[in-house]
């Protein structure tokens, strides 16, 4: 049981990464070279994902599906997003930490993503898993790709392959490297 | 605004899609999709910016793409069987475009929409193509009417290029050749 537990949550994180399905890339080009700021954004990210997935997975089993009214789901989650975003901005204006100040930071594209995983028939369990995998996931490439950036920065490279390309081609690179992974999980 | 500006904009709006357009078809399905939605959002997003204005009218886009995508979504899933990440993936992309339009006031003109889209667009089935072509040694057009196309043997054909991994690459080298191609010339100014 927690052997599969936490295959699930290797392979979530490993196999099946949000960042190598080309979602949440925004939070690595943001051209920050020092991990700290991208590990307290990427969590805090995280954070709210995680809470749109509860809220946006009780309104689909319990509200949407049974009224038949399941293809307003994008919609709903849109709703969600924005609902996020101005409660974030609320706690970051009312209290003294210093959270990173974005009027745009709870509508990232990872927290779309996760809300699909509510969209699947998948129990409450599996769905919860995967969610969390997904984010350790993109939690720990976003930290990756930022220290691949900071080394980057120093060395000689052709003027068109800097910034983006350069960004995808790495990560080609790594989605090759963690897709020999397949067979462990 | 200069066109060589254009290009970060043109690599990100296209981004979520180099994932799943693995074939031709799908790259042409997809990138006349995200045309005919960008437009839309592009052409509404115009009555928008003159009534709203900073967080609120983030959010009006962000209200206005989901509605689009569920309408389109609804149509599109009558007449085709679809990947079920389509969807998500589609407003993904669109979601960029007010984010694009938050961030800089530079692109105000309907030709640099236009000149976005397009390129994009050219980008994206290339990207399809090159994925397909050299992957499997085959093109297939099935749903546009055409039959499978056999240039060479699929044994010879660079397999990672289906995968997600192959995608990316490839992606970052196209993406590499549109950054070279100066779309305006621009005067070489002397710096001290």
């Amino acid at each position: 049981m927690l052997f599969s537990l936490f295959s699930s949550l290797l392979g979530s994180a490993i196999l099946s990464n949000v960042i190598l399905q080309g979602v949440g890339l925004e939070a690595v080009l943001d051209r920050q070279i020092r991990v700290k700021p991208v590990l307290i954004k990427s969590t805090l990210i995280s954070v709210l994902a995680l809470v749109v997935f509860l809220i946006y997975y009780v309104l689909l089993k319990f509200v949407l599906v049974p009224i038949n009214i399941a293809y307003l789901s994008i919609i709903v989650l849109a709703l969600l997003m924005i609902g996020v975003n101005e409660l974030y901005n609320l706690v970051v204006n009312k209290t003294k930490f210093n959270l990173p100040k974005d009027e745009l930071f709870g509508l990232h594209s990872i927290i779309i993503i996760v809300g699909f995983f509510g969209l699947s028939t998948q129990a409450f369990d599996v769905a919860f898993v995967s969610v969390l995998g997904s984010l350790i996931g993109f939690i720990a490439l976003s930290v990756l790709l930022t220290m691949i950036q900071s080394r980057m920065r120093v060395n000689p490279l052709i003027k068109a392959f800097k910034g983006l390309p350069i960004l995808l081609i790495i990560l080609g690179l790594i989605a090759l490297v963690l897709n020999g992974l397949g067979g462990l999980f | 605004m200069n066109k060589n500006n254009l290009k970060p904009y043109i690599l990100l709006s296209i981004l979520p899609l180099v994932y799943l357009s693995n074939t031709l078809e799908i790259a042409l399905f997809m990138g006349i999709t995200f045309i005919m939605l960008a437009a839309i959002v592009y052409g509404a997003g115009l009555l928008i910016d003159k009534f709203s204005v900073g967080r609120m009218r983030l959010y009006t886009y962000i209200l206005l793409v989901a509605v689009v995508i569920t309408m389109t979504m609804t149509i599109l899933n009558t007449y085709f069987s679809l990947n079920q990440f389509m969807g998500i993936y589609l407003a993904l992309t669109i979601f960029t475009i007010p984010q694009l339009k938050a961030q800089t006031s530079e692109i105000q003109k309907p030709m640099d929409y236009l000149w976005v889209m397009l390129i994009s667009f050219v980008a994206l089935i290339l990207i399809g193509f090159l994925r397909e072509f050299l992957g499997t040694g085959s093109i297939t057009l099935a749903a546009f009417g055409v039959d499978t196309i056999q240039v060479f043997a699929s044994r010879f054909g660079i397999g990672i290029l289906k995968d997600n991994s192959g995608g990316f690459i490839l992606a970052g080298f196209v993406f590499a050749i549109i950054q070279a191609i100066p779309f305006v010339k621009e005067e070489p100014t002397d710096v001290v």
